[in-house]
């Protein structure tokens, strides 16, 4: 069988490759300046021209970059912003409140059309991987916004890949929380920055996690106040746990946006202990400058965390950008380019 | 990049390496074994211009296969060069009174 020859042709024609497979591209630049031919095989990359089955694409004039991948989506919120009120000027805990305000009104169906709409954003731009959070709402069925999103894991499965994460509150109860975890989520998640006691939403959460040998990402320190004491940070408690527990899966720290506040004699013993229990960070730069520093009158701090002295540190950075057009992001968008310039 | 003041290499991993590991995914590029997650951009300009952003068409690849391929068709009333004489030589050619 006569294998399938096309070519990408110039940049303003005519789209036309979406749903072919690949054996081999041909004539493109590779990120150190060389133009080669690159095989694929099996869904990765060979040495050499490929001789499977799929199409060969001639690439010439078109320059080849890894895909990216976003590392901290709500899609169960994503393209909400029409429903609300743009101009409220929302920090967190205000885009928590209006968010609750429709939340009644959201069924899974809205869920599931809303999540595969920004799929396509993030995917048309350049994104592969999402993790997407997901509430456990206490109005309704509080398993509508997982059950959506796993359904439309599977759906994508081969073409995109989701991670659903559980993104229960403090005042989700114990048996709903432990029930969430067994509809087929990815990663256990939380929010220990908002509950009244962090300590026992972090013990919750890694419990849940060691029971199911699941991997943790909490939503920690998305505040810019550092007026408590070092060891109250969420990251600091994460740690210690992760530690004590010798919890072997991987454990990420999404916005850490307090790091960010901290001297560097307070943030370099945090960041010692974040790298002895290997845990990850997420850094949200676009959503977390919309949301922070609303209260300053002048020099408003940035809302980011210390990225700098967290890669110099030898600590693992991913960058995202949270929300899509949401009430806690009124204008995100999934595109790369921004996500680099702001990272 | 312009936020966190990261060199672009910096900018260009958390998005990429940075972020499928912490995802735990294998990772990914043109680089023989990694998983064929691509994108391809027209190869005009720098990485710079990619990395800003100025890039109009992408082919995105998801495990070998063709994911997502954008175009952007465009008509613009302005001259893809300059053509026009400078303000500074027209004013060398203006007649002196005599
Ligand atoms: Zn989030």
């Amino acid at each position: 069988m006569a294998v399938e020859q096309f070519s990408v042709g110039p940049p303003d024609g005519v789209a036309h490759l979406a749903g072919v497979a690949l054996r081999s591209l041909r004539g493109v630049r590779l990120p150190d300046g060389t133009v080669a031919d690159l095989g694929v095989a099996d869904g990765r990359v060979t040495d050499g021209p490929g001789a499977g089955p799929g199409a060969d694409l001639d690439a010439t004039g078109w320059r080849v970059l890894p895909a990216a991948a976003e590392p901290h989506a709500h899609l169960d919120k994503a393209l909400t912003g029409p429903r609300v009120d743009p101009g409220a000027g929302n920090d967190l805990v205000a885009a928590i409140a209006q968010w609750r305000t429709i939340l009644p009104s959201i069924d899974a169906a809205d869920v599931a059309a809303r999540a595969l709409a920004a799929v396509r954003r993030y995917a048309a731009r350049g994104i592969t991987a999402i993790r997407t959070h997901v509430d456990v709402p206490l109005d309704g069925d509080p398993m509508r916004g997982i059950d959506a999103l796993v359904a439309l894991r599977e759906r994508l499965r081969g073409r995109v890949t989701l991670q659903v994460c559980m993104l229960a509150g403090s005042d989700v109860p114990d048996a709903v929380h432990a029930a969430a975890v067994t509809r087929g989520v990815d990663v256990v998640g939380g929010c220990p920055h908002l509950a009244p006691d962090p300590h026992r939403e972090v013990t919750r959460a890694l419990d849940l996690a060691e029971r199911h040998g699941l991997p943790v990402d909490l939503h920690a320190d998305e505040q810019t106040d550092v007026s408590l004491p070092d060891r109250e940070l969420d990251v600091v408690e994460l740690a210690e746990q992760v530690l004590a527990r010798g919890l072997p899966q991987r454990v990420t720290a999404s916005h850490c946006v307090r790091l960010g506040s901290l001297p560097p004699e307070r943030l370099d013993p945090v960041l010692d202990l974040v790298a002895r229990a290997g845990i990850g960070i997420v850094t949200l730069p676009i959503t977390n400058l919309y949301l922070q520093g609303r209260d300053a009158t002048h020099l408003a701090p940035r809302g980011l965390t210390a990225v700098r002295r967290i890669l110099d540190r030898g600590i693992l950075l991913g960058a995202g950008a949270d929300n899509l057009r949401d009430p806690f992001n009124p204008a995100g968008a999934p595109t790369r380019s921004r996500r680099r310039r702001c990272s | 990049m312009t936020a966190g003041h990261l060199r672009p290499a910096e900018a260009l991993a958390a998005v990429t390496t940075g972020a499928r590991e912490v995802l735990g995914l294998p990772p990914a590029g043109p680089v023989p074994g990694h998983v064929a997650d691509l994108v391809l951009v027209p190869d005009s300009g720098d990485l710079g211009d990619v990395l800003a952003g100025a890039e109009d068409a992408r082919v995105v690849v998801a495990g070998g296969r063709v994911l997502a391929d954008t175009r952007v068709a465009r008509s613009l009333d302005l001259p893809t060069g300059v053509d026009l004489p400078s303000p500074v030589l027209t004013r060398t050619v203006i007649p002196t009174a005599p």
